[in-house]
């Protein structure tokens, strides 16, 4: 904030003296609002770990039955399988409000399907391809839940630097050079008060003085 | 049932060829070496025990695993191909019938394929011509381009009218798994009333197939158990089998293992999950009240089936028709076992060929083995 070079009056200084307060109630409530929102996104990042370890079981138990899946019904097998799926999975995405902020998020539909859903007869097939679909549908139906969570750290991340970002101009910019302003202001105000209370002084002297006292001197 | 006279010279030749088949297919020792070996080497041991010219075929459009699941399928095609080709007269005819759920694969996967749209390229590794329908055939119902003009392609294919009907029914969603299940059981019913016509053999094959049936539709049982899905019993069952499908309906009824498993003592393919289940704990000692705790355990816990169970049950089939073809040597067991036998060859090499490509252990591979 650029501040302009003021007139040093009672004016000017009682508005400064405003925007300080304005200033320092601002750069409170964005110090909350950070510290909130490092809160949000520790606690977030907790869950976001969380459900990548479970996401990174998962995948295992996904591979493994799709391997032995392969191994008894052959990679044809289980292409036909997966070919006789009817409805396709779809990700809807939404965003809701939180802490003031807007989060996305993601549903699957479709994800999870029961036996007879899956496209597949059951007088044609084993249950090793029930085994496997219903391992890749959980996985399909984590990673989705993990795209909202990650979405909303990013999100989280984004409006915590942006929040820093004023908190420190605040703290390092904007309230240092109102202050700086402010004392300027009263200390000019001093200086003139002084130099009008000098004048009076002087004044009055030569008021009381007549032709005498101090003052310039004539010759 | 009518027996036909002895057997003529053909089916004579017919057997004689096909048991020696049957006996120079890989032993059991051979995976066991193969579970130690990479899928080039697995490659290269293929080449020279049978494979070579499936593989060298294929080569050019795949690599590695999927090229030995390609030459698997092709050389399984044309061995069951050659035995239609060879055998003669009604022997040929449920030989053909016997291997008609490949045409139910294959159509079906075609139909798949064309609804997705995907190439013809693709189609034609897709499918398996292991049935009557032989590659130029299937070939001619994936040019059809749409799933329509497929289906009029089959036009004289001899389950078109269920194929069409099937189809045709509403409502959409669900009707290739609907169709599918039709087929199967028309299928089933069709080959078990052309075994009553006497062949030799004929009669322990039927009971051979219905054992099947019951072994599918007691597994279909767990299956919906553990999905949490309704039971339709009379769409999802196939009937033929020595339990009747109304029996599956009442075992679904019952909420508790005890009730359950009082109901499965009382069949016939107890036994064999008693001896299935002493091959895979390696304890010939293990009881009944073992075995009906398993499966109680299963069934209160919805827990599916087992696939090491499975594996030891199909075994000691194979192991039961070897030993009844041995009693009639020229009958339609010799065919039977041949075609079991050279199944389960191909089947046992994908499952070693996936498995050491997965990275798994070989001792997990090996309880997916039929040996």
């Amino acid at each position: 904030m650029a501040l302009m070079t003021t007139m040093p009056t009672r004016g000017e200084l009682l508005a400064i003296k405003r925007r300080i307060r304005l200033a320092e109630q601002g750069h409170h409530a964005l110090r909350m609002k950070r510290e909130s929102l490092m809160l949000k996104l520790v606690q977030y990042v907790e869950s976001v770990k969380e459900l990548r370890r479970q996401i990174e079981d998962e995948y295992r138990t996904a591979r493994h039955t799709f391997a032995v899946a392969e191994m008894m019904e052959g990679f044809f097998g289980v292409a036909v399988a997966a070919l006789s799926v009817e409805e396709v999975p779809v990700v809807r995405m939404s965003w809701r409000a939180e802490a003031r902020m807007r989060l996305p998020e993601f549903e699957g539909g479709s994800i999870r399907k029961g036996l007879e859903d899956r496209g597949y007869g059951l007088l044609g097939t084993s249950s090793v391809i029930d085994e496997a679909a219903e391992a890749y549908e959980g996985l399909v139906a984590s990673l989705v839940e993990l795209a909202g969570r990650e979405g909303s750290v990013r999100a989280i991340l984004a409006e915590l630097v942006k929040t820093s970002r004023r908190v420190n101009a605040l703290e390092k910019k904007v309230i240092p050079a109102l202050l700086a302003e402010k004392e300027r202001i009263e200390l000019r105000r001093d200086e003139l008060e002084r130099e009008e209370f000098s004048r009076l002084f002087f004044i009055k002297k030569r008021k009381e003085g007549g032709t005498g006292g101090i003052g310039p001197k004539k010759g | 049932m009518a027996e036909f006279p002895l057997p003529s010279a053909p089916y004579i030749y017919v057997c004689t060829r096909l048991r020696i088949r049957a006996a120079s297919l890989l032993p059991a020792e051979v995976y066991q070496r193969m579970l130690g070996m990479g899928v080039p080497e697995i490659t290269r041991f293929l080449g020279e025990h049978g494979y070579a010219a499936e593989i060298h075929e294929v080569a050019p459009r795949f690599s590695s695993v999927d090229l030995v699941d390609v030459a698997l399928a092709r050389n399984l095609a044309g061995s069951f191909q050659e035995v239609i080709r060879i055998a003669p007269g009604h022997l040929r005819t449920l030989t053909a019938w016997y291997l008609h759920r490949w045409d139910i694969v294959n159509v079906m996967s075609i139909l798949r394929a064309l609804r997705k749209g995907l190439s013809r390229q693709w189609i034609d590794s897709l499918v398996v011509p292991a049935g009557e329908l032989d590659r130029a055939a299937l070939a001619r119902i994936s040019a059809g381009k749409t799933v329509d003009g497929a289906i009029a392609e089959l036009a004289s294919w001899r389950p078109y009218p269920t194929l069409a009907r099937e189809m045709a029914r509403e409502p959409e969603k669900g009707r290739f798994a609907r169709t599918e299940n039709a087929l199967y059981r028309e299928y089933y019913a069709d080959l078990l009333a052309d075994l009553r016509t006497g062949l030799h053999g004929s009669s322990v094959l039927e009971e051979y197939i219905r054992t099947e049936l019951d072994i599918a539709n007691f597994r279909n049982l767990l299956r919906l158990r553990r999905a949490g899905a309704g039971c339709d019993c009379g769409a999802e069952m196939i009937p033929g089998g020595t339990i009747p499908v109304s029996d599956f309906g009442r075992a679904w009824e019952f909420t508790d293992a005890d009730s359950f498993t009082r109901w499965f003592r009382g069949t016939r393919i107890f036994p064999l999950l008693v001896q299935a289940l002493r091959t895979v704990r390696r304890d010939p000692l293990l009881g009944e009240a073992d075995a009906l705790a398993f499966i109680g355990d299963r069934w209160s816990h919805h827990q599916g089936p087992m696939h090491e169970v499975e594996m030891a049950v199909t075994h000691a089939r194979l192991g039961r028709i070897e030993r009844l073809a041995k009693l009639e040597p020229f009958s339609v067991l010799a065919i039977l076992v041949y075609l079991e036998r050279k199944k389960y060859e191909v089947f046992n090499l994908r499952a070693i060929a996936h498995g050491v490509d997965s990275g798994l252990p070989a001792d997990e591979i090996r309880q997916y083995l039929v040996i």
